[in-house]
């Protein structure tokens, strides 16, 4: 007995294995870090994920449910980031030695990895206007983003230009991904704490559901009570 | 040295080449590309050719369209630019120079 997940990927509706997804999640996760210093690393990697909805359906079938060996041919085929290393293809500019640049690379690659320093980000989960004061708040490690916010009053008061917070806002980019939340906030980005970051979204969803039906129920009781 | 090693950096090269004169024949969806790259053994793994289109895209040698499909969502066709057009001009020179090269020296 297996848990199986509903997912969209690149267009298509598909039924797949939980183990199956974990891997699936993990991949993408490793061509985000690999491609985040292209020029367009979201488009890239949505063609790849259209590319891969394609082979699941040559493959698979329109009703069978996507397992864990789906999964792994279809990244045999598609090619993990060593293996774009290898090719040489991907890499554009600094390769003019083959072996040595094929090793620093490598070498980039790896320390990018294991990298888990705090990037800045805006915020978009608690955003006022832009996510800037709650960015700033996780970069600096401030617990609270109300007292960065209350500075920015303050420095408005004072006289300086509003135009300060628009001009953060336009330089710093907000964070889209699981991968760019987590970089925020400093923690490490694995496939691990990923998932509970979507278990934890999920389990806040199911509460405000809960909190919206029992609003529904009290009204209806009111209403009842009132006509009796 | 490794002969995959050498191997890999002439097919990136040709790569592109063939990319642009694959693209400038006819409009054409990244799979279909794929396919037949493949069969001619010019690419190893299919994610290579998504970074390489984009970067041809973003240098402005190809565009593309979205074109609906009977099987799914709408698919990106790539066309080639006049720059693009410029640009495999002066590959396809090199190459010719290449070929003759190779041609007479090993006669």
């Amino acid at each position: 007995m297996k848990k199986i997940v509903n997912i969209n990927l690149g267009g298509y509706p598909f039924t797949i294995d939980i183990d199956a997804y974990d891997k699936m999640e993990e991949y993408f996760v490793s061509l985000e870090k690999y491609f985040g210093e292209y020029d367009n690393p979201h488009e890239i990697i949505f063609d790849i994920e259209v590319r891969m909805a394609e082979l699941f359906k040559e493959n698979a079938g329109e009703h069978a449910i996507l397992s864990l060996s789906d999964v792994d041919k279809a990244i045999k085929i598609l090619g993990t980031p060593e293996d774009f290393s290898k090719d040489n293809i991907v890499d554009d500019e600094n390769n003019e030695n083959d072996e040595k640049s094929y090793k620093s690379e490598e070498s980039n690659r790896r320390s990018y990895e294991y990298r888990v320093g705090k990037k800045i980000y805006r915020d978009p989960d608690n955003k006022v206007i832009g996510g800037v004061c709650s960015g700033l708040a996780n970069y600096l490690g401030v617990p609270d983003p109300i007292w960065i916010r209350l500075l920015f009053v303050l420095l408005f008061v004072s006289g300086i230009s509003p135009l300060i917070y628009i001009i953060l806002m336009i330089i710093i980019p907000k964070a889209k991904t699981t991968a760019e939340r987590k970089e925020m906030r400093g923690e490490p980005i694995d496939i691990d704490t990923i998932a509970q970051s979507i278990e934890d979204e999920f389990n806040n969803l199911t509460d405000q559901f809960k909190g919206f039906r029992d609003s529904f129920k009290t009204k209806r009781q009111k209403r009842r009570k009132r006509r009796c | 040295m490794n002969v995959e090693n050498t191997k890999a950096q002439m097919r990136k090269g040709f790569l592109e080449m063939i990319t642009l004169l694959m693209i400038s024949k006819e409009e054409s969806y990244p799979s279909d590309m794929i396919k037949r790259l493949k069969e001619k053994e010019l690419i190893v793994v299919e994610g290579t050719m998504y970074p390489l289109l984009n970067r041809l895209k973003n240098d402005e040698l190809l565009g593309y369209n979205w074109k609906e499909s009977t099987s799914g969502p709408p698919r990106k066709y790539y066309f080639i630019t006049e720059k693009g057009k410029e640009f495999l001009g002066e590959l396809q020179k090199t190459w010719h120079n290449l070929k003759t090269v190779v041609e007479t020296i090993s006669k």
